[in-house]
């Protein structure tokens, strides 16, 4: 009876490794970038929540609550469409501060499933992203940890709500925003300076 | 003589004496972190494929189950040994995961093909599959397993199956999205998270009537009853927060800073310990009920989550 049972359970492991990858699970994505400056300095250009001028993919901020917990700020696009933003948490004195994606507007609405789809600017779900510079040995390392889901949480996404479209979504965003911080410090640093890992 | 007692102590002692065991999903690391609750350190990490989520644990078998939303179906882990003994196939996405009291059946809830199915815990073949409502997520049995209630997310209702039938017997709107539940020991009142509206809202076990609707935090994600239920503590995945509810009262008394994204939450036997996996942080936050306070934080793996109730007795 133990030889059958184990049997199954192997028979049932093999067919399962057999089955595709199936459903929305929480992505977490941590980039970061070494720059040779002190932390404060580079903390001084990211610290403001309502001005996001250091990154280049940003064309304009407002915000209604300046580093208070629950300000809200509006992105506007360089390439056009906005992302509303709130502020979970903002520490000075960790030099860290932790918002959320809270509307978007649409960058083209498709027919999925027999059903109109909007398919936001950023084509992610629930996102929540922390950013923080740290000093270690003088230099300053810069961390943006984002954690989202797909945009279509249905089964059986469109390929412009997939996982692979959010993690190249959310990999521009955050390579563009680290390597254009490095190079206000640093004149020949590039995207290469950063670094990007996922787990999903 | 004496030396052959001290042996036969030894050798016994390990079961006799050792403190339950929490079993922690970790999503992102495809394994389980088994904490003895004594010493508060993770003794074993086993490996469970298939992006292991959900938690169940049959007392009566000393067995854990382990559901992989990726895997398709749930893995069987051996609650003495702590090997993993295989998995068993389900189907589309499996999440929700519970046993009932008497360890005869287990219960999977499947995210896509809004069904619950029931398992033979002897034999592990199905008994039977109910259809339910869409993405069913969270699901908790009556003591007296007389009932199963189980969360349908995007319908935002709870559904109320009669485990003598098998069949759903009612089924209520809450607030939006709900998530994890929790059932009192009397079966009287039935609790759920609502993700969407920031609530939880309070049933009744007969006509599953509303009692009450109380604010929480952020993205409340999963409850668990402490000190003969007359706390509820509730996990705010956006907020690093747990909200404690007075369930006399039905008024929210505090609120506790934890790790970030806060998920699954278990109360340990000792009916005083409430065990939080918080997903962005890799770890375990042990909290006192009575004191209302953290008093260990346990490193574990990357995404912690463990959905459902973890603590084997």
């Amino acid at each position: 009876m133990k030889k059958i049972s184990l049997f199954v359970s192997l028979v049932l492991v093999l067919f399962s490794a057999m089955t595709m990858a199936h459903g929305p699970v929480r992505g977490k994505m941590t980039a970061s970038v070494t720059i040779d400056v002190p932390a404060l300095d580079v903390w001084d250009v990211i610290s403001n929540y309502g001005d996001m001028s250091w990154h280049p993919a940003i064309s304009n901020t407002t915000v209604d609550n300046g580093n208070n917990k629950g300000s809200v700020r509006v992105l506007t696009l360089a390439s056009g469409g906005t992302i509303t933003e709130e502020l979970k948490k903002h520490d000075s004195g960790k030099m860290s501060y932790k918002y959320k994606i809270i509307d978007m507007s649409a960058a083209q609405t498709i027919q999925h499933a027999g059903q109109e789809t909007m398919v936001p600017v950023l084509p992610v779900d629930n996102y929540q992203a922390t950013l923080t510079v740290k000093e270690k040995a003088g230099k300053s390392v810069v961390t943006w940890v984002a954690t989202y889901y797909r945009g279509y949480l249905n089964n059986e996404p469109p390929v412009e709500l997939n996982e692979a479209a959010a993690d190249a979504a959310v990999t521009a965003v955050l390579t563009d925003g680290l390597s254009s911080l490095l190079q206000k410090f640093e004149a020949n640093g590039d995207a290469s300076a950063v670094t990007i890992k996922i787990k999903r | 003589m004496k030396k052959y007692l001290l042996l036969a102590i030894l050798l016994f002692s390990h079961r006799l004496i050792a403190e339950p065991y929490a079993f922690i999903t970790n999503q992102l690391d495809n394994s389980v972190s088994v904490i003895d609750t004594e010493t508060k350190k993770v003794i074993k990490t086993i490996t469970v494929t298939g992006k292991p989520v959900g938690v169940a644990v049959n007392n009566k078998k000393q067995q854990v189950y382990i559901s992989t939303p990726n895997g398709g179906g749930f893995s069987i882990l051996d609650g003495r040994t702590l090997e993993n003994m295989g998995q068993v196939k389900v189907g589309g996405a499996s999440l929700g995961i519970a046993v009932d009291n008497a360890g005869r059946r287990v219960f999977v809830a499947d995210w896509y093909e809004n069904t619950v199915s029931i398992f033979d815990a002897d034999t592990q073949q199905i008994i039977k599959t109910l259809k339910v409502g869409n993405s069913p997520s969270g699901m908790m049995v009556s003591s007296d397993d007389r009932w199963l209630y189980v969360a349908n997310r995007v319908d935002n209702t709870i559904s109320q199956i009669d485990l003598v039938k098998l069949k759903v017997r009612n089924t209520t709107k809450v607030g939006t999205h709900p998530f994890g539940l929790s059932v009192d020991r009397q079966g009287l009142r039935i609790y759920s998270a609502n993700v969407e509206s920031n609530d939880i809202s309070v049933l009744e076990n007969s006509h599953l009537k509303r009692l009450a609707t109380i604010k929480v935090g952020g993205r409340p994600y999963a409850t668990a009853l402490a000190l003969k239920d007359s706390l509820l503590f509730v996990t705010n995945q956006d907020d690093e927060t747990v909200s404690v509810i007075d369930t006399a009262t039905l008024k929210v008394i505090s609120v506790i800073e934890v790790g970030e994204k806060p998920e699954g939450i278990s109360t340990h036997p000792d009916d005083r310990h409430v065990y939080v996996a918080n997903w962005l942080d890799n770890n375990v936050s042990v909290i006192d009920a009575k004191t209302l306070s953290v008093v260990n934080t346990i490193e574990t793996g990357e995404g912690s989550r463990a959905f459902g109730l973890f603590i084997l007795d």
